[in-house]
């Protein structure tokens, strides 16, 4: 078997932390351990309309998985534990974990609190093999932290994020470059690392079942049945993948939502919080300094039943004033009489840099490139709330335990 | 070796060099000052490899010698005696020791041959300057440097010797700083060199108020004379950037302006700039211009007016305020002249008045504005 580093054009791990939240809890409180941990919103004895963030393995055989209502998560399993998330004290593990990685490479992305892609094509002559370096960051991450990671190594991001999945908890799961399509083959295309649900159901109405399905389709069908997203699942039935692990995304929106506690009919309630959302949102990007060009409206109504609008203007705004009016307008294009809304959330895209930049003559032909990378740096830096407010948002501003708010 | 000497000229000697000690070195050598005895002169040497401070004081040398001894600690107790005779001496294996009225202290010191020889200067262009020019050249050029440590050379100041004429230049790329200064007693030739700012603030603080300074520039390191003090440093060997490339040969329109109103003002207005840019914006109009600042996050807004002399196009500029302050506090004349394009151009700046044989000029780079 070629376990050399010369077969591997590139060795990329993807890890990812084992139910992490609820890992932490049992941690912090031992008792909790071989118990079915929820971390999430108030069930409130099957009432709370919230989301579980992670749950234990011994929950998860109840059926209960993260992003699951908590309403659901308490039918499934009356008996688990259902804790509040504590974000401080995952911030402090989740640098931890961080701490660790870094010091097997330096070309990191984070893909969020408990989980990353590391490039270590340039440190894996340090340990050997592929197997000793993967061996060694579920160790140092466990010494450290006293978590369980899951890793997965694989010469592309997409495999090796499948890869981190495949047998968790506490795995270790290596594809080496020649056996990818085997690898890739028998999995169901709900495996595929950005198929949403959207896909999966056209591909499930079409017979495609696993990657091998997906991978006798030709470029021109898929083409022409998903458009731009053709291309992509072409690329990833074969497990071609270009990018880059230090390829930071750059943020492309900046969207506020809010769950209502109960759902809403009142105008008054949806103005208001619509008013509150646009003005988190511009403050946001002006702390940010980004202005956008898109607004995004978002709508979900008690039947859960979601709808979006979006509007282009042509000067790019920061401003509360700019986005509540877009807003407003589309959302008079729905009709609300009879109807009730669960939630709302407002974005907005097409970034661009609003504040000044300091010109500099050394390097003038950088230009373009700085003032993407102003924007980037100026969205890492997050801080502080508005001090003025719109006393139409009075109402919505008061956190009421019941209401769900979210950001993006 | 044997000397004494009063304290409060051995006192001065060490001051004038022990800043020079670096605070942690891998050397170890170089925490030490290098005493050397001889012909009744008494010369203190310290080092951090980059700055050689060499100071001299006549003591009454009983036997020459050399020693290598803990800096700091013979500066800190020499500092805690009043005026009184020291007397110093040291034996063969360097162990030194010296006394006092009050008693005496012994010193564990180093062979004198392991501390890092004096920088050669082999063929040294020598310049004389009255101190108070070499003051003002690198004072209105210094604070314009780089701290970028990926450009070296701009982390230093340009010393480029002309026809009779010296020029300091210093830049970050953000702002230009340069003063030219003419004179006959100035040699006839080109030459530069790259200073460490780090060197040049140790020559303002052992510069004296009256008198000249000589500069001896040798292929790698430049000595400066100051009286009883010689201090080398090694020169930035890097090539410095095309500065008068930037320099805009032709500007649209001038501006005249109280130097001291406008740095008021806009000390005033940026307190409600954004901490972070520090965007202030000139709204410039026939004879006033508008000072004016705002903190969209905090809600907080500022906005002036004051006179000036100017008869060009109406326009708004933008500057990060602690740039346009630092060129305003760098202007002495009572009236300060920008020279300005467009917007989005660098602007230059220049007293309204300043002495025959000097031109003092700065450059300003603009934040540049989306929707004003």
């Amino acid at each position: 078997m070629p376990k050399t580093t010369s077969s591997w054009p590139r060795v990329i791990a993807h890890v990812d932390m084992d139910a992490f939240f609820a890992a932490i809890e049992v941690l912090r409180n031992p008792e909790l351990k071989g118990k079915p941990v929820i971390v999430g919103a108030d069930p409130r004895k099957g009432q709370g309309r919230g989301v579980v963030s992670t749950a234990s393995y011994e929950a998860r055989k109840f059926g209960v998985h993260s992003a699951m209502p908590v309403s659901r998560a308490y039918k499934l399993c009356p008996e688990g534990i259902f804790v509040s998330p504590k974000g401080g004290v995952y911030g402090d593990y989740s640098r931890r974990v961080f701490e660790v990685l870094e010091s097997f490479t330096p070309q990191i992305q984070k893909v969020s609190v408990d989980e990353a892609f590391l490039d270590l094509t340039g440190s894996i002559h340090l340990y050997g093999s592929v197997e000793a370096i993967g061996k060694a960051i579920k160790a140092k991450v466990l010494a450290e932290t006293q978590l369980y990671a899951s890793v997965g190594i694989a010469p592309t991001k997409s495999v090796a994020k499948i890869a981190s999945d495949y047998q968790k908890p506490d795995g270790l799961t290596i594809v080496l470059p020649d056996q990818v399509q085997d690898f890739l083959d028998p999995l169901p295309v709900s495996k595929i690392w950005g198929v949403g649900n959207k896909s999966n159901e056209t591909l499930a109405h079409l017979g495609i079942r696993t990657v091998r399905d997906l991978r006798a389709l030709s470029r021109e069908f898929l083409d022409a049945r998903f458009g731009k997203m053709g291309g992509f699942l072409y690329r990833m039935a074969r497990g071609i993948d270009e990018r880059d692990v230090h390829d930071r995304d750059p943020v492309k929106s900046v969207s506020n939502e809010r769950t209502f506690g109960s759902d809403q009919d009142d105008p008054e309630v949806i103005h208001g919080t619509l008013l509150y959302l646009s003005e988190k949102v511009a403050s946001r990007l002006r702390h940010q300094q980004i202005k956008g060009r898109t607004i995004n409206l978002k709508l979900r109504f008690a039947d859960f039943s979601t709808f979006s609008r979006s509007k282009t203007i042509l000067q790019a705004t920061n401003l509360t004033e700019d986005i509540y009016k877009i807003c407003l307008g589309m959302l008079e294009t729905f009709n609300l009489s009879g109807k009730k809304v669960r939630l709302i959330g407002v974005g907005v895209s097409h970034l661009e840099n609003a504040a000044g930049i300091q010109t500099n003559f050394l390097d003038q032909e950088n230009e373009k490139k700085s003032k993407l990378e102003a924007v980037l740096d100026q969205l890492q830096d997050r801080f502080g709330k508005t001090a003025l407010t719109h006393a139409q948002t009075l109402n919505a501003r008061k956190r009421r335990k019941d209401h769900t708010d979210s950001d993006d | 070796m044997k000397f004494s000497i009063r304290r409060d000229e051995f006192y001065e000697a060490l001051q004038k060099v022990v800043s020079v000690i670096p605070q942690r070195s891998t050397i170890s050598m170089t925490q030490n000052i290098l005493l050397s005895a001889h012909g009744g002169q008494l010369e203190l040497m310290t080092t951090d490899l980059e700055i050689t401070m060499v100071s001299h004081v006549t003591a009454e040398i009983a036997t020459e010698g050399d020693i290598a001894i803990p800096g700091r600690l013979v500066h800190d107790i020499v500092r805690e005696l009043p005026n009184v005779m020291l007397s110093f001496s040291a034996d063969a294996s360097y162990r030194a020791e010296l006394r006092s009225d009050f008693g005496q202290y012994k010193i564990g010191g180093e062979n004198p041959s392991d501390f890092p020889r004096k920088p050669a200067l082999d063929s040294v262009r020598e310049i004389t300057l009255p101190n108070e020019v070499l003051k003002r050249l690198i004072d209105k050029s210094i604070f314009a440097c780089s701290h970028d440590e990926l450009r070296p050379a701009l982390t230093g100041v340009l010393f480029e010797l002309g026809e009779n004429s010296l020029r300091t230049v210093a830049t970050d790329g953000h702002r230009l700083a340069t003063l030219f200064y003419r004179s006959d007693s100035l040699p006839r030739e080109d030459f530069s060199a790259i200073l460490s700012t780090r060197a040049l603030n140790f020559v303002m603080r052992n510069l004296e108020a009256d008198g000249v300074t000589v500069i001896g520039f040798g292929p790698s390191h430049a000595v400066a004379h100051m009286g009883p003090t010689r201090l080398f440093a090694r020169l930035i060997d890097e090539r410095y950037v095309n500065y008068n490339k930037v320099i805009p040969p032709e500007t649209n329109f001038d501006l005249t302006v109280d130097t001291s109103t406008l740095l008021a003002s806009v000390k005033r207005v940026s307190l409600f700039s954004n901490p972070i840019t520090a965007q202030v914006l000139l709204r410039l109009m026939p004879n006033r211009m508008e000072i004016q600042a705002e903190d969209i996050d905090y809600g907080g807004e500022a906005r002036e007016e004051i006179e000036c002399n100017y008869e060009g196009d109406e326009f708004v500029i933008g500057f990060n305020s602690r740039y346009l302050q630092d060129l305003l506090r760098h202007i002495d004349a009572p009236q300060v002249i920008f020279h300005l394009i467009r917007p989005d151009f660098a602007v230059l700046a220049n007293p309204g008045d300043q002495p025959e044989n000097e031109d003092q000029l700065m450059l300003l780079m603009p934040i540049r504005l989306e929707n004003v």
